[in-house]
């Protein structure tokens, strides 16, 4: 009898995951989309030929280096063109077109390719590009309003306008709504400004499984947590959402952090991760001096994911918890242990028979004769330093004082000479008084503020009525060109005539000097500082007399 | 300095200062350590040690130099207080402690010319912190100079730097990494806790 085969009707099971580079990669540009069309309806369609130019650059310096290094073609899994498309997002609709080609070439080439291409990176390579640009100044900080479509070829005359960052920077809250916020109708970089259509994307790729909601939830969990526990201005949650809404937190949060390669591949070493990123988010926005923290601390966090990965990783099955940890204490202890004090040999100074300190003779001699050569030079050198000081004193002297002359002019031109005071203040380095026509005139207060690199030492006249006469900056480290505009004259002399407590904007305001910025709000707190000095000063003047010691 | 001074101190040496990344002073004397992790967390605790000692003299140093007005010989004082340091831990350590100089005598010689100890004090020295301060910005810029030494170490080990060109394989993709490192550390400058 035949026996008749059992046909099943049920077809295998199949899943239906992304299971190819190309296919991950295309499920992440299609979860930009929505983001990208919001752009191009606020910003024009400059957005979109800045896409374009970012993915095409970035499409062609990975294909040119393939082929120059005589390396296999990978144009086929898409990465590059992710990359130039997440650029592209992070720029602000007024970016030159050569600026998405530069970044492009810095994420495609050198952060991807050099290491040996995709999946040997260990920075994310978009991010990496981006944050070159940033430390292009001017670049990042010109936005357009929404609705005031750019033109797409030519250079671009935007209105100027905050974003909603730049306020939060400055501990302020934005004046946009939570709408405005949510959909996306504020200034911003092209990707960052719609929440709604990030949100959007993200649940595209959570449901296609593309990314775990692991990262995505820690980071912003962590963000929400911080701002809610620790507001500057406004209700904890009006603080909260503003924060959670805007900057690029929730491209970063979800479309950066996220990549694979650069982010721990352990569950545990993810969560620290998503945890740190935002907590060095929260720090960089509320700290910081760039108006952004979540690139910075996506790239902080990229350079830790080895150490993450190992410590994340899973305990065996049969190894009691902390088994790790207690390994490597115990050979601590054991190598600390073995360190043990020592009584040297030593050679008593007064032996029997012997020269007392005889037998530290030898030692001396062979230490003299090892260090002849350095002592020799060393004196040499002492005597020449001595020589020259000694005859270049009087010059110094005379250059010293005409500085100090120079200087008493920009600071208090009604003073002719200046003596030190016994008073101190913890805040100033020094305090000097001016006196002009045998009256006192003010005070000239040191004060030495952070500034962008380094600190900037400054002088400030401050007269009796609580006025600045003048500023001067002794020292600073700025960068040339940028910071040090912050300390130019005419910058300096606009703070003449002040008084009370200057503000960077609002009521008694000094304007910062644009590109300029941390180095302009560093002489502004200085000058608050010697106001502050003088003011106490005055106070607590009463009950000292001339003549008094 | 105030509390928030101090913390923006801390961070400022440890991270928008840091020795090896940012202002790039104790780097050339020992390749060893930016690519073992022993070795790097070695040399870097004994980096910091010397810093911390160095900062310490350096301003009880600086105290007589100005009240005697010899101030032009501070970088020469200076410059040999630093490697005198170093010879007297090293001479400390074999004498009284042999099991740790075994361990560690290597890495305090290659520290006797270490930029970091004399940048650290000069910097002390220029902006007027008192012992206090210069004992936490050297330790903290000791201790962030440590941590960039045992990651390139560990980047080293997990990421594969096999798979770069030819060309690039040993110091450039290490150099590489280091500035990508920095350009991470670019984001903390200028920052103030208020």
């Amino acid at each position: 009898m035949k026996r008749k085969l059992i046909e099943s009707r049920r077809r295998q099971p199949r899943l239906s995951v992304p299971t190819s580079t190309a296919a991950t990669m295309l499920d992440v540009m299609v979860a930009l989309v929505p983001a990208l069309v919001m752009a191009v309806y606020f910003f024009g369609l400059r957005v979109l030929t800045l896409t374009l130019v970012s993915m095409g650059f970035s499409v062609l310096f990975e294909y040119l280096y393939r082929r120059l290094t005589k390396q296999s073609n990978t144009l086929k899994d898409l990465s590059a063109c992710v990359t130039g498309m997440l650029l592209a997002m992070c720029l602000p609709p007024t970016a030159p077109y050569w600026a998405p080609v530069l970044g492009a070439f810095f994420s495609v080439v050198v952060a991807k390719q050099f290491y040996g291409g995709l999946g040997r990176n260990f920075m994310n390579p978009a991010l990496a590009g981006r944050m070159l640009l940033c430390t292009f100044p001017m670049l990042m900080t010109t936005w357009s309003e929404p609705f005031s479509w750019l033109p797409v070829f030519g250079s671009v005359d935007a209105v100027s306008c905050a974003t909603p960052m730049s306020y939060l920077s400055n501990g302020a809250l934005p004046p946009e709504t939570v709408a405005q916020l949510f959909l996306g109708q504020h200034a911003g970089s092209i990707g960052e400004v719609s929440s709604l259509m990030l949100l959007l994307g993200g649940a595209y790729l959570l449901l296609r499984r593309v990314i775990s909601p692991r990262i995505p939830l820690s980071y912003l969990g962590t963000v929400a947590l911080l701002t809610f526990l620790f507001p500057i201005e406004g209700g904890r949650l009006e603080w909260m959402t503003a924060n959670l809404l805007s900057g690029g937190l929730l491209l970063g949060a979800i479309f950066m952090a996220t990549d694979y390669v650069t982010s721990p591949t352990t569950l545990r070493g993810q969560v620290i991760y998503g945890i740190g990123c935002g907590v060095l988010t929260v720090l960089l926005r509320y700290f910081g001096s760039y108006p952004e923290g979540v690139g910075w601390s996506i790239l902080t966090m990229n350079c830790c994911v080895w150490l993450l990965d190992r410590a994340g990783r899973p305990r065996r099955f049969g190894v009691p918890p902390f088994d790790g940890t207690k390994r490597r204490l115990h050979v601590l202890a054991e190598n600390l242990s073995q360190i043990r004090l020592v009584k040297p040999k030593s050679t008593r100074f007064f032996e029997r028979g012997k020269v007392p300190g005889e037998a530290y003779l030898d030692q001396v001699i062979t230490f003299g004769r090892q260090t002849a050569a350095l002592g020799g030079v060393v004196i040499g050198t002492v005597l020449i330093i001595l020589v020259v000081h000694r005859g270049t004193e009087l010059t110094t002297y005379q250059r010293t004082q005409q500085q100090n002359r120079a200087l008493l002019q920009q600071v208090m031109p009604q003073a002719s000479y200046l003596t030190e005071t016994p008073y101190q203040s913890p805040n100033a380095v020094s305090i000097s008084a001016g006196y002009g026509d045998e009256a006192l005139v003010g005070y000239v207060v040191e004060i030495q503020v952070p500034g962008f690199v380094g600190s900037i030492t400054m002088k400030v006249g401050v007269n009796t009525d609580g006025r600045v006469t003048g500023v001067a900056v002794i020292s600073a480290s700025e960068t040339l060109g940028m910071g040090t505009q912050a300390l130019e004259e005419d910058y300096l002399s606009s703070f003449v005539g002040r008084t009370g407590t200057i503000r960077s904007s609002g009521a008694n305001a000094v304007d910062t000097v644009s590109g300029a910025t941390v180095s302009s709000k560093a002489i502004i707190s200085g000058v608050n500082q010697a106001l502050e000095v003088v003011a106490m000063l005055e106070i607590e003047e009463g009950g000292y007399e001339e003549g008094e010691v | 300095m105030s509390d928030t001074q101090l913390t923006t101190l801390i961070l400022t040496a440890l991270l928008s200062e840091n020795v090896v990344l940012v202002t790039c002073l104790g780097i050339g004397t020992r390749p060893q350590a930016f690519l073992d992790t022993t070795d790097g967390r070695r040399t870097g605790l004994s980096l910091t040690l010397v810093m911390v000692l160095c900062g310490l003299l350096s301003r009880w140093l600086d105290f007589f130099l100005i009240r005697f007005q010899l101030t032009y010989l501070r970088l020469v004082l200076f410059s040999l207080l630093a490697p005198a340091v170093v010879w007297l831990l090293r001479r400390a350590t074999a004498a009284y402690l042999p099991e740790l100089s075994h361990r560690v005598d290597e890495h305090l010689a290659s520290l006797t010319v270490n930029a970091a100890a004399l940048g650290a004090m000069l910097i002390a020295s220029q902006r007027g912190y008192e012992v206090g301060q210069t004992v936490l910005y050297c330790l903290f810029g000791g201790l962030g100079a440590t941590l960039v030494m045992i990651s390139l170490a560990g980047l080293r080990e997990e990421v594969s730097f096999e798979s770069c060109p030819k060309s690039f394989r040993g110091p450039p993709i290490l150099l590489i990494t280091a500035g990508l490192m920095a350009l991470a550390l670019v984001g903390f400058y200028g920052i103030n806790i208020l």
